[in-house]
């Protein structure tokens, strides 16, 4: 909220600065966002005297003001249609810094020099008026400032008050009283007797959710603008001016913190507060439409809404330019509904804001006085009745609070007068039993309902700064290792290694993006994204790395990616699930199957490298909820561990899904694995084997077959016609015939036992079992 | 004899010096020491002198030959190298053979710094959902519905025709009652983790973002303590001494609580245009967590008290590395990883 210097000054007697008051609430009580003098930019712009306008020759709609600033006359170049010979205006001159960082140069327009400006009012930040320039009073002196002239000699601060103290501090008053507080000194503000106005209007409330209803008959009023210190105290602090009543009203709000509404007395001759009916409708003053609720409270008439309570007035009922009798309401609404009417409508007021923010029914009395005397004073007006309904008038609570819980809480040591000092500048009054204050706490004060709330008030009067850091008292205990971070940084680190860097994308996609990727699985959706582009919450980790290689392209000609996150899956009840995997992305200009094989490859030695033996691929990769991507129809694997479960799978990236992410003239090699698979697998892994102690042999062996023949089938048959004693099989040439449609292999055979030194013959042996099991095959011919 | 033995040790080193090539070298090696060269004549004659004049002789002649041997062989030496040099040059200045090395996201080194930070002084790594209820991520930390509190952080709400509401977690402090409900006090537990705001990115602000919180719950946990653990933590990772400040403010989820700003990384202090002349830093919230939580996590009221902080990890790293946009984080752009 924005609060004028000026207004709190008057209101605390404080001496202080606007900084130092800034200081001051930031160390015990607010952030302070801004500390604004309102002459900020305007202190080079002047009162200037038009004493002569010329037409532009070359421009119609421009003219040449000769203006006189005393010490000297300016030439300046204006478009305005308001310009006129004799008026007074604010010209600011070159080298003028205006609001809104607007820099006032020396410029030669079509040919015509211009000294300055001859400013609008939105162009001295005063307002979005720009219809013309501003034209000042004619009594205004020549060559004084502008600001001064105009009296803008305040200092507007804008504190940050957080839902606990809007109760209390959303208001002059309140922060005037906290300024005073922390100044050691208390506040009064007036209250008047009102018991000789006549209790007139007829009041009825007929719903809980109303806890205090006064309406107060203001007669014999004429509108009218209100007086100039008024408006500009309105709107210095963001609000505009409107006519003598609802400034009034809007300026007690401000100074209180109760918001006040005016209905003009012919439609507001009895009142009727109760929930709303089911399906009524109303037009409020801001021309909306709204279709009530029976959760909604309105005003009535007695029979129809006049207001939406706590948030809008209707329009019917609002206050003309021939209004001459006002029915003031001062009231307090509940906290929730109000918040919810406002919720469901998407309404937005002062008045609302503050009502949801949960005001104290008590603040009715401080504003009614100051109505009362505002009305009087600016409007003439006479008070003809009052009416003050207050079903349950809200009391003062307790709190017991044991000083040892102070320091508990704190961790220092503040002393008992200490704690009743800042107890009792708070306005708390304490009656003290063996160590606990019993606390009475004013009713403005909402927030203060345990120990901690009071303890939390006395720290920060007493000055957090004075805590000093203190050890914990309990022991540090090894604590226990969080296996799955550890485990993500083993896998982030050996990827490094291998040339792969990390990226992270964000969770969500479109649906578009799901399409491109050949995902049709139903996903979780958000239901106010950002944009459409980001409804989907992720099912693969595909559509950020294929962006990030479509973004990275034109840096790189290999793009070796990787991203461990969390996907997303739907679940018929509860929360959905979250899978943490790896994902893996090669891309390369080429179009073979190279990038495939790179990465099998990392697949491979990453297993490798936590003990996974024995894992193997299989054709088609299997559809499963961390597998939603379709891959190139030949170029694709599911990954399994050795027991056959699925881990992950692998595959080239289509055109199509290619083409749609623009990664372009290339081709992208894709895998995502289950991390969490993976992890609990490697963790049962290690145990040592026995080092081999008799020597292994080598043979090699090279064969042709036809050119669809897998390795992998080839690697079976040779291992079970190798016996116990083949303990190895690496390919290590592999070739295509393209012409001949064939393929050859050649493979290190690696032959040892346990228990004794293998001779050659008896390798021989098994090797010529493997050949003739192998020629026993069609289409397999041992190389010679 | 000793001046014949002179002449000849003085022509040889002559000779040695004035070779060029390997084969000169091997022409003087057959002149002065061959079976036929001088020296393996004088040598030869020393049988014939008298026992003095051998003693004599003998050593000098041994020397000198010796001299001649070892003179030749360090000639021999530096003839080889000269030839090496001239036949095997590489150029020392062409680029050696590299693999390429893949590189991390900034996030996750500053993450691994405060993770091992505050292993070693006894925390836990916790984590939790990403999509939380509205009751973990709201009502339970004591942001109950239709509470302006709500309007503080900006929410993602999942699409959910029926049921329980959900959320994307717009704090880590989701996972604070989820954690007490599994766990008995005393315990000091850190949550990293992304986190989630429904508001408009600029080179500041972004919609997924990484939050750290950190819990301690106890008998007699005090905000002393607090200020005791967030010093050892920030000096230990920005590697000098840093000073903790406190301010009044309100997360609904603590009381009292704070808005805590860290000595100034740059200036310690002193004020510079890092911290705006202040000498302090804005990192996070905090505060001692309000019995409410503690009694949704089950908690008998009253029994512990606890303190909770949280701070953006993009801030931090930014602050560490002087990164100027937060949207570099998750750009995908691996220029910003490959510096690190």
């Amino acid at each position: 909220m924005l609060y004028s210097y000026k207004w709190l000054q008057e209101l605390s007697q404080t001496k202080k600065s606007a900084q130092e008051i800034a200081q001051l609430l930031l160390t015990h009580s607010f952030e302070v966002e801004d500390v604004k003098p309102q002459s900020d930019g305007l202190e080079d712009v002047f009162v200037g005297h038009v004493i002569a306008v010329q037409e532009h020759p070359q421009a119609d709609k421009l003219k040449i003001a000769t203006v006189d600033l005393g010490q000297e006359k300016l030439q300046i170049v204006c478009g305005a249609p308001n310009l006129s010979q004799g008026q007074k205006v604010p010209v600011a001159i070159v080298g003028a810094n205006l609001p809104g960082d607007f820099e006032i140069k020396m410029a030669t327009i079509r040919g015509v020099q211009s000294a300055g400006m001859i400013c609008a009012p939105d162009e001295l930040g005063l307002g979005d008026d720009h219809d013309g320039i501003m034209v000042l009073d004619h009594d205004a002196t020549i060559g004084t400032s502008f600001a001064k002239h105009m009296e803008l000699d305040d200092t507007i601060l804008d504190i940050d008050v957080l839902p606990n103290r809007a109760h209390d501090a959303l208001s002059h008053q309140g922060m005037a009283r906290e300024i005073a507080m922390l100044e050691g000194r208390k506040v009064l503000f007036e209250e008047k007797n009102l018991s000789q106005i006549p209790n007139g209007i007829e009041v009825e409330i007929q719903t809980p959710n109303c806890l205090r209803y006064v309406g107060l008959s203001l007669n014999n009023i004429t509108i009218e603008p209100s007086p100039k210190w008024l408006q500009n105290r309105l709107k210095s602090l963001g609000h505009n001016a409107i006519n003598n009543v609802v400034d009034i009203t809007n300026y007690i709000m401000l100074e209180t913190g109760q918001p006040l509404h005016a209905f003009s007395q012919e439609y507001a001759s009895q009142i009727n507060v109760r929930q709303a009916k089911t399906s009524e409708k109303m037009t409020l003053l801001d021309q909306t439409e709204v279709t009530l609720s029976n959760e909604d409270i309105v005003i009535t008439d007695g029979n129809l809404p006049i207001a939406l309570a706590g948030i809008m007035g209707g329009k019917g009922s609002a206050i003309t330019d021939t209004t001459s009798s006002v029915m003031l309401e001062i009231a307090n609404f509940d906290a929730r509904s109000v918040r919810a009417t406002k919720s469901r409508y998407g309404l937005q007021s002062d008045a609302a804001y503050r009502f949801e923010r949960d005001l104290d029914p008590n603040l009715v009395d401080q504003s009614l006085a100051r109505a009362v005397e505002l009305f009087e004073q600016i409007c003439g007006a006479k008070i003809s009745a009052i009416t003050d309904v207050y079903p349950e008038p809200i009391k003062q609570w307790s709190i017991a609070l044991p000083h040892g819980e102070i320091e508990k809480l704190l961790g220092i040591e503040i002393e008992h007068s200490n704690v009743q000092k800042i107890l009792h500048d708070i306005e708390i009054t304490i009656s003290q039993k063996n160590d606990v204050y019993l606390c009475h706490v004013p009713t403005v004060r909402k927030d203060l309902n345990t120990p901690e709330d009071l303890i939390e008030e006395i720290g920060r009067i007493y000055g957090y700064d004075k805590i000093h850091p203190r050890p914990l008292n309990e022991i540090v205990k090894a604590p226990a290792k969080n296996e799955q971070r550890l485990f993500e940084r083993t896998t982030k680190d050996f990827l490094i290694t291998q040339g792969f860097s990390e990226v992270r994308s964000y969770s969500f996609y479109s649906q578009d993006d799901a399409i491109a990727v050949g995902s049709t699985e139903a996903h979780v959706s958000l239901s106010n994204p950002m944009s459409s582009q980001q409804k989907y919450m992720r099912r693969t980790l595909a559509v950020g790395l294929l962006q990030s290689a479509s973004q990275n392209q034109s840096y790189k000609n290999t793009t070796q990616l990787f991203e461990i996150g969390r996907l997303y899956i739907p679940n018929k009840t509860g929360l959905p699930d979250e899978k943490i995997v790896l994902g893996i992305s090669v891309t390369a200009k080429s179009d073979n199957a190279q990038q495939f094989y790179v990465l099998k490859g990392l697949i491979d030695k990453y297993f490798n490298s936590l003990g996974i033996k024995d894992h193997y691929y299989s054709e088609k990769a299997t559809r499963n909820t961390t597998s939603v991507v379709d891959l190139h129809p030949s170029r694709q694997a599911s990954i399994h561990l050795q027991s056959g479960s699925v881990v992950g799978s692998i595959g080239e990236i289509t055109k199509n899904t290619a083409k749609y992410f623009t990664v372009k003239n290339a081709s992208t090699a894709f895998c995502e694995l289950d991390l969490d698979l993976i992890r609990h697998i490697s963790q049962d892994l290690h145990e040592f084997i026995p080092l081999e102690k008799y020597p292994a042999v080598q043979r090699d062996l090279s064969i042709i077959v036809a050119e669809r023949t897998r390795v992998a089938d080839m690697e079976r048959i040779i291992a079970s016609a190798g016996t116990e004693i083949l303990q190895k099989i690496d390919l290590f040439d592999l070739y295509i015939d393209k012409e001949k449609a064939e393929r050859s292999m050649a493979f290190h055979l690696s032959f040892s036992s346990p228990q004794r030194t293998l001779t050659a013959k008896e390798v021989d042996a098994i090797m010529e079992d493997i050949t003739s099991t192998l020629e026993n095959e069609d289409d397999i011919q041992i190389k010679r | 004899m000793l001046q014949k033995i002179s002449q000849l040790e003085q022509s040889a080193l002559e000779a040695i010096r004035a070779a060029t090539t390997q084969d000169e070298l091997e022409q003087v090696r057959v002149i002065y020491l061959g079976k036929k060269s001088d020296f393996t004549a004088i040598m030869k004659s020393l049988g014939s002198l008298d026992a003095d004049q051998k003693r004599e002789i003998g050593p000098i002649a041994n020397a000198a030959r010796k001299k001649v041997q070892e003179k030749i062989q360090s000639k021999q030496q530096e003839l080889e190298d000269a030839f090496d040099a001239q036949t095997q040059w590489i150029d020392v200045t062409a680029p050696g053979k590299r693999d390429n090395l893949g590189h991390l996201n900034p996030l996750s080194i500053v993450q691994r710094d405060i993770e091992d930070i505050f292993t070693s002084m006894g925390f836990e790594i916790s984590d939790g959902p990403e999509i939380e209820t509205e009751y973990y991520n709201f009502d339970a930390v004591n942001v109950p519905d239709n509470h302006p509190a709500r309007d503080m952080q900006d929410t993602f709400w999942i699409d959910a025709p029926r049921g329980e509401k959900h959320v994307l977690r717009t704090h880590t402090s989701s996972v604070q009652v989820r954690y007490m409900q599994q766990h008995t006090p005393p315990y000091r537990i850190i949550i990293p983790g992304r986190v989630f705001r429904q508001e408009a990115t600029d080179a500041s602000h972004e919609h997924t973002f990484h939050q750290l919180e950190a819990l301690v719950v106890g008998e007699n946990v005090s905000v002393a303590n607090f200020l005791d653990i967030a010093q050892s933590f920030f000096s230990a990772f920005f590697g000098r001494e840093i000073k903790v400040r406190l301010r009044p403010s309100y997360f609904p989820f603590v009381e009292p609580g704070f808005e805590f700003d860290i000595s100034c990384t740059i200036c310690s202090g002193d004020g510079c245009s890092a911290c705006q002349r202040t000498g302090w830093i804005e990192i996070g919230g905090a505060g001692m967590v309000h019995q409410n939580v503690l009694e949704a996590g089950g908690y008998e009221k009253g029994k512990y008290t606890g303190f909770a902080w949280g701070f953006g990890l993009e801030r931090l790293a930014m602050m560490k590395y002087k990164i100027d946009d937060i949207r570099h984080f998750h750009s995908g752009d691996i220029r910003v990883s490959e510096q690190f």
